[in-house]
């Protein structure tokens, strides 16, 4: 994953991330494109603990490896790299081994309860759009931030048809402040950054490029490409309690059925496809003491 | 969720359909723009009781109230009325009590026992779109469709701006194909239907339509409105293991230690200290 400094800044310009805050990273991100000016700026917002003597040959190394993307030789510089020499505790987890993250499969484990409630900011930099176990995923944020703290999402809102298994849409994030009353306090897109056409995936699918296949107008598809765009949410927690989820309904038409009924389903048979068996139920009274 | 008749009659003219066999729609799914004729052709496939003018009768009041722009959507046509006449056993898992569904909470309810490996299809109109727990959606379909089965998905593709909760990429469902062994029968877009731009969900959320906002170029956003498309996903199962969760893969990596490894490790930590 990765992240831009600006969105570091603009952070702690907000003031949520002062000084000595506890920092977790959630799919550790590299630090992409950072100028010398910005890490100087970072290091003396928050301190560096860099002696004189090396300082200016870590600030040279970490600006080449911050703008040396997908190189086999120049490992992209990761930000857990930028603030362990300054004031903020910074911590990450990852499925994946990068050397500083710790191994955390977002699909399955949970955080352990030393963690809970323990980070002032919690950020998701395109992590959570690889996985598919959206709820134990968000789960983990909710409990490892404090009460008083933040989230920052930065995933697809739009496009990014290679990237991901999702794009999220912005009744994901509001369904999701509703559930457990965070604070929804900013939203915003950032992009357009390029656009893909969904007619790139017809070299594997070939059904893309059939026009037989039902309303598949591909000249309409062609004429249409679909903008990148990321959606950028920050939440704040505000009460302690376990975390919680519902469904969307609201722009759905299935809440309006109410006691519908139909002729064609005869009632015997309604009563076979919806009656299930319920589990018998103990009488408390002759259970045992 | 709502479905088209064109996509019903590609499936039940393509076999997917089972001429006598039992579906299982996760949602109980409307079905929008049937014509009689396209209702009196279903239903005679898939052997109706019907008959005379009583078929006659009911796929005309079917059509009437498949019309989305018709009757209000408390009215319209469920698909579990038209299989309902048919040799086809419909099911329906919707969180409402109808007559064709049970309630049930997509989120954590698990699939009752009697459901499990039942179904020759099962449909997933975008229901799944709408779902917190895509882990337990995407489970509860495996869980029901039978070894040979058939799954269906249509889901948001792109754009469906303030409309459900994700749109799907081709990826995931390449993964799960791989992960679960499924072959991958069909892959392709609708639409694009009608375009918006993110610009359009200012009116709930300022800050969308503040330049000064990082990276927010509003004025690219205002010129390049987002197409909606629906993906459809036609799997197979061809196999009767239990369901798989894609993950990423680090072959360097060593294997990750559960929560069972560390309590185990701490265990034996102390048990060596005390000797």
């Amino acid at each position: 994953m990765a992240c831009g400094i600006e969105f570091l800044f603009w952070l702690h310009e907000e003031g949520f991330l002062p000084a000595h805050a506890r920092l977790l990273d959630i799919g550790e991100s590299c630090l992409y494109y950072a100028t010398e000016a910005e890490i100087r700026k970072m290091w003396e917002l928050y301190g560096c603990n860099l002696t004189p003597d090396v300082y200016d040959k870590t600030l040279a190394e970490y600006v080449l490896r911050s703008n040396t993307i997908s190189s086999e030789n120049i490992q992209t510089l990761f930000v857990a790299e930028l603030l362990a020499v300054t004031n903020l505790h910074y911590s990450s987890m990852d499925v994946v081994s990068t050397g500083f993250a710790e191994r955390f499969d977002l699909n399955r484990h949970q955080l352990s309860p030393s963690l809970r409630n323990t980070f002032d900011v919690v950020v998701n930099f395109g992590t959570t759009e690889h996985l598919i176990n959206q709820m134990n995923a968000f789960n983990v944020f909710h409990d490892a931030c404090k009460t008083g703290g933040v989230m920052f999402h930065q995933v697809p809102g739009t496009g990014y048809l290679h990237h991901g298994y999702f794009c999220y849409d912005i009744q994901f994030f509001e369904d999701l402040a509703r559930a457990n009353g965070y604070d929804l306090k900013h939203v915003w897109y950032s992009g357009p950054q390029g656009a893909g056409n969904v007619l790139i995936h017809g070299d594997r699918h070939p059904g893309v490029l059939d026009p037989q296949k039902p309303y598949n107008n591909i000249e309409g598809f062609k004429d249409q490409p679909i903008p990148n765009s990321l959606i950028n949410v920050l939440f704040q927690k505000k009460v302690d309690a376990p975390f919680r989820v519902g469904l969307e309904l609201s722009t759905s038409a299935t809440n309006t059925l109410g006691n519908f009924t139909s002729k064609f389903i005869h009632p015997v048979s309604l009563s076979s496809a919806t009656e299930m068996p319920l589990p018998p139920v103990r009488d408390p009274r002759r259970t045992r003491a | 969720m709502p479905c088209g008749i064109d996509f019903i009659e590609w499936l039940s003219s393509r076999g997917v359909v089972p001429a006598v066999g039992h579906i299982l729609d996760l949602g109980d799914a409307r079905l929008l723009g049937a014509k009689p004729d396209e209702i009196l052709a279903l239903l005679t496939r898939h052997g109706t009781s019907l008959t005379g003018s009583a078929l006659d009768q009911a796929c005309h009041e079917m059509s009437s109230r498949s019309d989305p722009n018709g009757p209000p959507y408390s009215f319209s046509l469920r698909l579990a009325e038209v299989f309902a006449t048919t040799q086809v056993r419909y099911t329906a898992l919707g969180i409402y009590q109808h007559f064709s569904g049970r309630t049930f909470d997509p989120n954590r309810d698990w699939l009752p026992f009697r459901l499990r490996k039942s179904a020759d299809l099962t449909l997933n109109f975008n229901t799944s779109s709408r779902i917190w727990n895509q882990h337990n959606a995407f489970r509860l379909l495996h869980n029901a469709c039978k070894t040979g089965g058939r799954m269906f998905h249509q889901v948001a593709g792109t754009g469906h701006l303030g409309f459900g909760m994700y749109c799907y990429q081709p990826v995931l469902f390449d993964e799960l194909a791989r992960t679960n062994d499924y072959q991958l029968t069909d892959l392709w877009y609708s639409g694009p239907l009608s375009s918006r731009t993110v610009l359009s969900l200012a009116e709930r959320y300022p800050g969308i339509a503040e330049s000064d906002r990082l990276w927010n170029d509003v004025e690219g956003f205002r010129t390049h409105p987002v197409p909606d498309a629906m993906l459809n996903v036609l799997l197979t199962r061809s196999n009767r293991s239990r369901f798989k969760l894609p993950r990423p893969v680090d072959p360097f990596a060593p294997p990750i230690p559960t929560l069972a490894y560390r309590a185990a490790r701490k265990i034996y930590r102390k048990l060596r200290g005390r000797n």
